[in-house]
């Protein structure tokens, strides 16, 4: 039988995210797409998430917006955003400085070796400024700089790259608007019932307030609850919280202390860790902490002194797992439905984009999927992983102090062992070998490990043997100059959006 | 960390593996004080089969600062755009798989969705008429890709095919400028370092006169044998003969007949193996692949003689096989490249691409005197994914058939094959979809060529298409077909780029061009 109905079960962002896209792929196949919202609790987490959360969008989503032609300067507009050249680690690795992940790999490939190896070689003997130092995008970001990047390969702007911070309200509200112009059937609902099964245990309908949705495929963006695959297909939770510290977050507001940073923030502390996302009139802070070191009274309050609005501080579970297939029978979940996450630098919605991609090309040809849910699940149970192990690596190697719980507990991890080769490899030889279709590229794995101030026993032996000492030593000195020469002229982030933009910010 | 570096790498085996390899280490080592030698005896005949490539070898080259023209002279060489097969799905099919893709995706959605949905209405043309590389092999011809992305000229990439002792000459010649040391003689022996750190390690090979090299570092190149890796190392070797089941072949030169020169290589199935021809600029490579087991070595010379196009040069040339891999490529400090590290049979033209690869991540990976375990494994996991990759896709063309006129052919058609592929074929054949992965050599427009080629027929295609207007889908075929005829017809013919000594443009690692 083929599919002809199509219903979205949604809390909010992931939904219209997921009905848009949808509705732009199929609008005209005949194939119906009905978007059942939830209203979600006014005081509960998912509800402050929804309406006063950001996330930090990573370069790729470029194509994902132009694909359904979102203008970057309307998506700006509307959802109080600002531009982002990567994450601001603030003494993660023991010592005070910051470091600046950015999206790009830094320096040049000299000889086809990586600049890593060269780095790694320098550094040991010769004064060299940091890693980051060697980053446009990064040192861009040290200074709250920012502008586009130009498309002349031979000039250093043109390695720029850069991800958007939004704010999640107003970004759902313009796929929700493009749900409405793409004739997506939208029904809200106050309170769902149930999902009635067939012999099958397929789901073939819905039962919620005062309303009976039927469909032939559905998707279930209901968030933690995951009321399909969880609750009506129970579907196993597989549980990573053994992997991680923290077991509780507080979300709240802040006002901009300084000048508007390029960057987001994630700080540590001996007691917790903090996220920082900047808007362009405030940020959006996550304290995450484990309640068993500090005590949620202390954390809470450290939030409210930051807060910039009292309004819903409350201390919330953290949850770290996935589900065991994110696709089952004639039900796929995306977004908290199918996985959680740490809050860190991938953001929700960049695994959401993801995961459309795979689904879309998977689209199944009629009621019978289970070839297409086994490809989605092996493709989709990598991503998870992977970003999971690229998660629990930032706990890996950071040294702060051996009294100092919080990371010792980390260190002391037994890790995947796909993320332990991958560790294994870069402590050996400073490298990582990238995987099948990874999210994350190889070069934010090697900044991140480099500057948490991961130690590697050698850099590749080839980089003694290639070149004269001198010859690449100069070249690299010169490009950490022309760096910093480049970004004493670009304007400071808040200027450049300003313009961008036509306001005042 | 400098006194720890490797100082003495002995490659053992000329041949196009050793001296692809002793090329790349001595450009890799110009500057440096470490020593490569290469053992090679000219009493050991070279397996030179593998005279058909793919475009990966350009790149090769260029790392190396070869002039590519200059190559083609000196290897006799002749240019390559894809691969014809004959009587693979059923006797009387013929396709190229070209090195190049089919038209081009439309947001996000794969072309051959848009060609599948009308050719199941039976409204469109072949998809080989929607791939650029595939319409200029048919008429002969050939011309530079463009670096332009938004050319059709840019959709396709090439290769060559080569005289491969010719070209193992052309590297010792480069190779022994840059120092490298060529020693005549046979290895008859190797003696093992008995304790310390690297125990059990290889520490010096023994030649028949008695003279005896020591190295840091050994390279296995010395073919099906594996002097070092197995006899030595005893690393074991996983036999895939019962996927691949092909054991034998049976190789003559010939004289040129006259017919124009094709820009593809010739893979034409017969009824226990296949037969590859092969053009270069002097003459023409011919060899019969078969399994032993379903076909006698004078049946099998007999097939090869009369599906010749030309007069044989020399007599026919014995060779046997076993398909397979080397459980550890990798192992202590010996690493095998070429047949000594494992052997797929050459339908796909992969076994200077397998040399190649396995050289590039030997140097991404390139150990100190430690031989740092990590370093080791990551090595054979890649290798092995490659190796593994290539079989599956190899698998493909012999399993997707409706021959039943012999034994061999209701063997492979029949056969069970690895759950992987299994599960690659079912998809595509339920809704055209192409199993995605980034790493290894056979990407997507590969898939689809040989899926299709082999006759499987999706039952229907990506959905998505369905969004777009059915007549101007049609119009937008109709023009590029007519466009990519215009394009092809004013290249000019194969024999003539092969004598124009043009520019050419830079080599990437793919096998299809730019877009």
């Amino acid at each position: 039988m083929n599919i002809r109905k199509i219903v979205i079960l949604s809390r909010g962002l992931a939904g219209n995210i997921v009905a848009a896209h949808l509705a732009f792929s199929l609008q005209k196949t005949g194939i119906k797409i009905c978007l059942l919202e939830l209203a979600s609790k006014a005081e509960s987490c998912e509800h402050w998430h929804e309406t006063y959360g950001a996330s930090s969008l990573l370069p790729q989503t470029q194509i994902q917006h132009e694909l359904l032609q979102l203008d970057e300067k309307k998506i700006l507009q509307a959802t109080g955003g600002t531009f982002n050249l990567g994450i601001n680690y603030q003494q993660w690795n023991g010592s005070k400085a910051s470091f600046i992940q950015p999206y790009e790999n830094p320096g040049v490939n000299f000889q086809g070796i990586e600049f890593q190896h060269y780095f790694a070689k320098y550094s040991g003997i010769a004064n060299l400024p940091g890693y980051d130092s060697f980053s446009l995008s990064a040192q861009a970001a040290h200074q709250n700089k920012f502008s586009h990047p130009n498309n002349d390969t031979r000039s250093i702007l043109s390695t720029l790259s850069y991800g958007l911070n939004i704010g999640n309200k107003a970004y759902s509200n313009i796929y929700k608007t493009r749900c409405k112009q793409s004739g997506v059937d939208i029904i809200q609902t106050n309170h769902f019932i149930e999902a009635r099964q067939d012999e099958s245990g397929a789901i073939k309908e819905l039962v919620v307030e005062n309303n009976v949705v039927d469909g032939d495929f559905f998707i279930d963006c209901s968030g933690a609850a995951s009321l399909l695959l969880g609750k009506t297909l129970s579907v196993k939770e597989i549980d990573w919280s053994h992997y991680f510290y923290s077991n509780k977050k507080i979300n709240f507001i802040a006002k901009h202390n300084n000048e508007l940073p390029s960057a987001i923030a994630l700080t540590a502390k001996n007691t917790h860790w903090e996220r920082s996302i900047p808007l362009q009139t405030h940020s959006v802070n996550t304290l995450v902490f484990n309640d068993n070191h500090y005590r949620e009274a202390d954390a809470l309050s450290l939030a409210s002194q930051k807060s910039a609005d009292n309004n819903f501080l409350v201390a919330q579970p953290t949850k770290h797992g996935r589900k065991d297939k994110a696709w089952y029978k004639n039900v796929i979940a995306f977004g908290e439905a199918a996985a959680s996450f740490e809050p860190m630098s991938i953001s929700a919605v960049d695994i959401l984009y993801r995961n459309i991609q795979d689904f879309l090309a998977l689209l199944p040809s009629d009621s019978d999927c289970t070839l297409n849910a086994a490809e989605y699940n092996r493709q989709t149970t990598e991503v998870y992983d992977t970003i999971r192990d690229y998660q629990l690596c930032h706990h890996t190697f950071t040294a702060m102090q051996p009294s100092d719980d919080l990371w010792e507990n980390h260190i002391s991890q037994i890790l995947p062992d796909k993320l332990k080769q991958r560790i294994d490899l870069f402590k050996t030889r400073g490298t990582v070998v990238s995987k099948d279709r990874e999210m994350i590229p190889k070069s934010m794995w090697i900044t991140l490990m480099i500057g948490l101030g991961a130690k590697a026993d050698s850099y590749d032996p080839l980089v003694d043997s290639i070149d004269g000492v001198a010859d690449a030593y100069e070249k690299i000195q010169r490009m950490a100059d022309i760096i910093s020469q480049t970004v004493k002229k670009m304007p400071p982030h808040y200027k450049y959006l300003e313009r961008y933009l036509n306001k005042n910010l | 960390m400098p006194h720890n570096q490797i100082k003495k790498i002995i490659i053992v085996g000329g041949g196009t593996a050793g001296w692809m390899t002793a090329a790349s280490l001595a450009k890799m080592f110009e500057k440096s004080d470490c020593e490569i030698k290469l053992v090679e005896s000219d009493q050991i005949g070279t397996v030179g089969v593998g005279e058909a490539t793919i475009p990966h070898i350009r790149f090769f080259n260029q790392t190396l600062g070869i002039d590519e023209n200059e190559f083609m002279q000196k290897t006799n060489a002749t240019y390559k755009i894809g691969i014809q097969h004959n009587n693979w799905g059923k006797k009387g099919d013929s396709y190229i798989h070209p090195f190049g893709g089919f038209g081009h995706p439309i947001n996000n959605i794969p072309f051959h969705h848009f060609w599948l949905k009308q050719y199941l209405a039976g409204t469109v043309t072949s998809i080989e008429d929607y791939s650029l590389p595939i319409v200029a092999a048919k008429l002969n011809k050939f011309e530079h890709p463009h670096n332009d992305p938004r050319s059709m000229l840019s959709t396709y990439s090439y290769a060559f095919h080569l005289d491969a002792s010719l070209y193992a000459r052309f590297l010792r010649e480069y190779s022994e400028q840059k120092k490298v040391e060529r020693i005549e003689g046979k290895v008859s022996d190797a003696t093992l370092h008995e304790n310390g750190e690297h125990s059990g390690f290889i520490k010096e090979i023994v030649l028949e006169n008695g003279d005896k090299i020591a190295g840091d570092l050994f390279i296995d190149c010395s073919g099906f044998r594996g002097l070092l890796i197995e006899q030595t190392l005893k690393t074991g070797y996983t036999d895939w003969s019962h996927w691949l089941p092909c054991n034998r072949a049976v190789a003559v030169p010939t004289e040129h007949n006259g017919e124009e020169l094709h820009p593809y290589t010739k893979a034409t199935a017969h009824q226990a193996g296949w037969q590859w021809q092969i053009p270069l600029q002097h003459r023409t490579g011919n060899g019969h692949v078969y399994c032993s087991n379903y076909i006698s070595d004078d049946e099998a010379q007999g097939v090869l003689i009369a599906n010749l196009d030309g007069k044989p040069l020399t007599e026919p040339k014995l060779l046997n096989f076993k398909t397979g891999h080397r459980n550890q490529a990798w192992n202590k400090n010996c690493v095998a490249i070429g047949l000594s590290g494992g052997f797929l049979e050459p339908l796909e033209s992969t076994s200077i691409y397998l040399i190649q690869i396995a050289i590039t991540k030997l140097l991404e990976l390139f150990p100190d005197k430690h031989f740092n375990q990590n370093l080791i494994n990551e090595y054979n996991s890649e290798m092995f994914l490659e190796i593994e990759r290539v079989r599956d896709f190899l698998i493909l063309h012999y399993h997707a058939t409706e021959r039943n006129d012999s034994d061999f052919w209701n063997y492979v058609r029949t056969m069970e094959i690895p759950e992987s592929l299994k599960e690659k074929m079912d998809l595509f054949r339920q809704q055209g979809y192409v199993v995605p992965y980034e790493k290894g050599l056979f990407l997507q427009p590969s898939w689809v060529a040989v899926y299709l080629g082999q006759g499987i027929i999706p039952k229907t295609y990506d959905i998505r298409v369905d969004n777009f207007n059915t007549t101007e889908l049609k119009e937008y075929f109709t023009r590029m077909q007519k466009d990519m005829a215009v394009a092809a017809n004013k290249m000019q013919t194969h024999a003539q780029a092969i004598k124009s000594n043009n520019p050419y443009p830079a080599a990437t690692m793919s096998l299809y061009g730019k877009s």
